[in-house]
């Protein structure tokens, strides 16, 4: 009886196991081909996509990198989203503080209003977008693509981070207010510390966001040398067309793109995922 | 907390949110009553006219029909496939964050990676699926175009579901690692199956996060553009097309040079509804009374 | 006599021209936005012409901005931002739909003079005007044909065939002695997928039949007998030509498969070699053959399907004569010689031999009898009846998921729904 019933156990365990792992190895093999893909020839890549390259072709790294001037991009890509992810913390961290810990009229309303955005679809505001920074002058240039950036993602952001401030114990904010501290002395001396765990969480999550992003930067970017990186991508496969299909350089380029975010995930996982669950998950 | 502090913290959030994405949401709906190319030329009002011609436009609905099917049919694999892995994870399986870690991952990496991947899956002939099954002796599956007109859409969906069911399953899983383990436990003691446990136990205490989860859910599944749009190639097949995508190529022309900035702008105005919409049904749906613990 | 008078004029036109150009007190610095990515071989072409034009015009300068192709696309923003732009490039088809058709394009018969068209192969110049004028100047050519791996032909025993009963035949040939299909089709690029049946269309009714039976507000051309078989001769292409799992080719998986040497041909543009150049080598025997006749149609063998590469001057441009000076150069035949060989390309002019690869579409398109846009043509001026109607239900005619018989119905009814709504 017992026996059979530990069978049993095991069997279903071993399925979990084969259920779970094996789709977590799908992802694993997934950034493998990717990577593999990288250092082959076109000819093989279509011939015989699922085997190893006979020599890796490192050269598709090289040509990428300088003549389809992925190095400026990467520069291009590093400026807006660190500037995009610092300002949005600058703008977001005190917004939510004040609309999770505040206490004054329509403060509800106005959290409700941010929140609100994140229903806005982001492929409405396409062409007020151009519209508004060609009028504001910054079509076209990294500042305003930043500017947008951080605006559109300020909804999520404040939602996540006053999901955050509100799991934080009031205790703390009022034995510093009995113990004389100002408003302003509570936020930077007792809250700022507490929130920095999740004000990191924020950061990463809109750092891998930004870094991925095309459709913004597609449409409010033209001068190649504004391009970042998802552009560049983009320009390597619209070049596709009446050129030479060099698909093994637009992996590389993937490679590029993706490295940065997976060496930060391997590290920063448990952050990030925490840090997606904090808005809602109280 | 003095006003001032208040009003220094909120007004730049305020500023920049009202600025670049309430007033152009505004905007966008005060252009969607003109006609116009965006060529420098004089811009016509047409009233409601693009919502009439919208109305009448068969690619309109059958977008439409494509966002249904990725809102209902890819809503239920992705939740699916995320409560799954909840129960599955929770069992007691070793190793619990790296599969955390691994089911998350295709969210973080560009989804051009991650189309391209798929093309390749299901590509015919040369494609890993194609392979594969002829390996097993399922030749008979194998020659099945999976990218063909009448499968493509679907096959685009499985990619769609894999990455999703990924990011909504680490929001179940950690709703459901708030629940008190003691509550198992005991259940575990009257002898209560896992499925009975997922039943009586997970699903009443994470009611709260299930509901936003499905707010979520139905935002992305009415906003999709990036994995269709990039499954698709450089000349995409209607039968992948979603309201965002086709307003892409209204507004922003694709070979072929249509530019109604107007008529891509009422279809954008036509997403903010459908999400409105969805947002408050769901909420009066899924309104039951919170588990305080 | 009117001619004598035009040529004078376009002498005085062009006298001016270069009395502007070499009396300038100041430099000056033409604006460029192109098609073409920094890295790609035509832009490295451009940028050799542009140079050797400075030489020789030391006055001249120019500014690029390698947009890629969303050329027209960026420049329409540019465009409503005031950013002042000379002259730009990108697919004649889609500029004439565009830029031209919303008045932002100059008109250059007065700069370039009457003749200019003579300096062209036949047809080109003349591909995308309007009312008589000419708003682009083309300079660099691709035609449509069925490119093709020229030693499989020669394995099976076939020739280049020159009716449809022997093209039928040719690709039984190849079937049975090679084992691999004579075609390929990209299968979910509907507008690749339009090619057959609207040269088929062609080769029975004449050149550009398609778009004049669209322009037949009734709708009932599209009952004509000839169309329906069209429609039926371009489904039965699936019969022996092309292998059943080609309809879940995804560009550009099927023409992989030509370089791979799965398949003999594709019906596509001239650029297929240069796109395939990576994966086929270069050594691949490429050939090219023209559309076969149709028994007892009216469209000729030599009738093409074009898409050309053009650049237009801006209505709004600081500098237009100083540009238009500049076009006139680009067909010049030292600077078409430098886009072949730099470039890899075709080009429009009059006599300058295209790359060795592309030698079968060079002389198609210096024979050819008449010219007509790509898919039909009816992409330029009913973009959207194109983009919604057309290409959709011709894929699900193509593809078999809808009987031609059904196809021609829907499509009589929908022109008569879309004319009476103009």
């Amino acid at each position: 009886m017992l026996k059979a019933h530990v069978i049993r156990r095991s069997w279903k365990t071993a399925l979990a196991y084969l259920i779970v792992g094996g789709w977590s190895l799908f992802a694993v093999l997934m950034i493998l081909w990717i990577i593999i893909a990288s250092l082959k020839t076109t000819r093989s890549l279509f011939g015989a996509p699922w085997t190893l390259p006979s020599a890796p072709a490192f050269s598709n790294y090289v040509k990428v990198w300088v003549s389809n001037r992925f190095d400026d991009y990467f520069l291009n890509s590093i400026l807006v989203v660190s500037a995009s992810v610092l300002v949005l913390l600058l703008v977001a961290v005190p917004a939510a503080y004040v609309l999770s810990r505040g206490k004054f009229l329509g403060r509800g309303a106005i959290l409700n209003f941010f929140i609100f955005g994140m229903g806005v679809p982001v492929p409405l505001l396409f062409i007020p977008l151009v519209v508004l920074t060609t009028e504001l002058g910054v079509i076209d240039t990294l500042m305003g693509l930043s500017i947008v950036y951080v605006s559109v993602s300020l909804p999520f952001t404040i939602y996540v981070l006053q999901g955050f401030f509100s799991s934080l114990p009031a205790e703390l904010e009022s034995a510093a207010v009995i113990d004389g501290c100002s408003d302003w002395q509570v936020f930077w001396h007792v809250m700022l510390p507490l929130a920095a765990p999740g004000a990191a969480t924020v950061a990463i999550l809109n750092f891998v966001a930004l870094w991925n992003e095309y459709q913004l930067s597609l449409i409010l970017i033209s001068s190649p040398e504004n391009r970042t990186l998802s552009l560049g991508i983009y320009s390597l496969i619209t070049s596709m067309q009446y050129s030479g299909g060099n698909w093994p350089g637009l992996f590389a380029g993937v490679t590029m793109v993706m490295l940065p975010t997976i060496a930060l995930y391997i590290f920063l996982s448990e952050r990030m995922i925490s840090g997606i669950t904090m808005g809602g998950v109280k | 907390m003095r006003r001032r502090l208040i009003i220094t913290f909120l007004a730049p959030a305020l500023i920049l949110y009202l600025g670049f994405v309430v007033l152009p949401a505004v905007r966008a709906f005060y252009y969607s009553f003109f006609q116009t190319s965006g060529f420098k030329d004089q811009a016509h009002w047409v009233g409601f006219g693009n919502y009439v011609a919208l109305a009448g436009d068969p690619i309109f609905w059958l977008t439409v029909g494509n966002m249904l099917l990725i809102l209902f049919v890819g809503g239920i694999a992705v939740f699916g496939f995320a409560f799954l892995f909840t129960i599955l994870i929770n069992s007691g399986l070793w190793g619990k964050k790296l599969f955390r870690a691994l089911i998350f991952m295709p969210n973080i990496i560009a989804v051009v990676g991650l189309s391209t991947f798929w093309s390749f899956v299901f590509m015919p002939r040369y494609g890993l699926l194609t392979n594969f099954l002829n390996s097993i002796g399922l030749s008979g599956l194998a020659v099945i175009p999976w990218t063909a007109p009448e499968h493509l859409f679907w096959s685009m969906l499985v990619g769609l579901v894999w990455i999703s069911a990924g990011f909504f399953t680490i929001l179940v899983l950690a709703g459901a690692d708030k629940i008190p383990t003691d509550m198992y436990d005991a259940a575990r003691i009257e002898g209560a199956t896992n499925r009975q446990m997922f039943r009586f136990i997970t699903l009443p205490m994470i009611w709260d996060v299930i509901m936003i989860t499905l707010i979520l859910w139905v935002i992305e599944a009415i906003r999709m553009m990036e994995y269709p749009y990039a499954f698709g190639g450089p000349n995409i097949d209607q039968n992948l097309y979603t309201p965002a995508i086709y307003l892409f190529i209204m507004g922003f022309g694709q070979r072929q040079p249509v530019y109604e900035l107007g008529y891509a702008t009422a279809i954008g105005v036509a997403m903010f509804v459908f999400t409105a919409l969805a947002v408050l049904v769901i909420g009066a749906l899924t309104r039951r009374e919170r588990v305080e613990f | 006599m009117i001619s004598k008078a035009h040529k004078t004029l376009s002498a005085v036109a062009l006298a001016s021209a270069l009395f502007a150009s070499t009396t300038a007190a100041h430099a000056v610095e033409l604006t460029f936005w192109s098609m073409w990515n920094e890295p790609e071989p035509q832009a490295a072409a451009l940028k050799t012409i542009m140079d050797a034009y400075t030489n020789a015009n030391p006055d001249t300068t120019f500014k690029v901005v390698w947009n890629g192709r969303g050329n027209q696309t960026k420049l329409r923003a540019a465009l409503q931002a005031g950013t002042p732009v000379d002259f730009m490039d990108q697919d004649g088809d889609e500029l004439a739909g565009g830029l031209q058709k919303q008045g932002q394009a100059l008109a250059l018969d007065e700069a370039l003079g009457t003749d200019f068209k003579e300096l062209l192969l036949p047809g080109a110049y003349d591909l995308y005007a309007k009312d008589g004028k000419h708003f682009q100047v083309p300079y660099i050519y691709n035609t449509v044909n069925f490119w093709y791996n020229k030693d499989l032909l020669t394995e099976a025993g076939a020739t280049v065939p020159a009716t449809w009963t022997e093209f039928l035949a040719m690709c039984e040939t190849v079937k049975s002695k090679t084992g691999k299909h004579a075609l390929v089709v990209e299968g979910t690029d509907a507008a690749y997928a339009a090619l057959p049946f609207s040269h088929l269309v062609e080769r029975q009714l004449g050149p550009k039949a398609l778009i004049k039976v669209f322009e037949d507000r009734t709708g009932d051309s599209w009952l004509d007998p000839a169309v329906l078989d069209s429609a039926k001769k371009a489904v039965s292409l699936w019969d022996s030509c092309i292998a059943g799992d080609a309809r879940g080719f995804q560009y550009p998986a099927g023409q992989q498969t030509v370089a791979l040497g799965a398949s003999m041909a594709e019906l596509v543009g001239s650029w297929l070699p240069t796109e395939l150049a990576d994966s086929a080598g270069p050594d691949f025997p490429w050939g090219a053959f023209n559309f076969p006749e149709v028994e007892g149609g009216k469209g000729k063998r030599t009738d093409l399907q074009v898409a050309l590469l053009s650049m237009v001057v801006l209505k709004d441009a600081p500098h237009p004569k100083e540009a238009a000076a500049f076009l006139k150069y680009l067909v010049s035949e030292d600077a078409q010689k430098i886009l072949v060989e730099q470039g890899g390309v075709g080009v429009t002019r009059k006599g300058v031999a295209w790359p060795a690869l592309l030698a079968d579409a060079f002389t198609a398109a210096e024979n050819a009898s008449a010219l007509t846009n790509i898919y039909g043509g009816i992409g330029i001026d009913y973009a959207d009846f194109y983009t919604k109607t057309f290409l959709p239900e011709q894929s699900n005619m193509f593809l078999g998921q809808k009987s031609p018989e059904d196809f021609v119905k829907l499509m009589a009814e929908a022109t008569k729904k879309y004319w009476e709504g103009k």
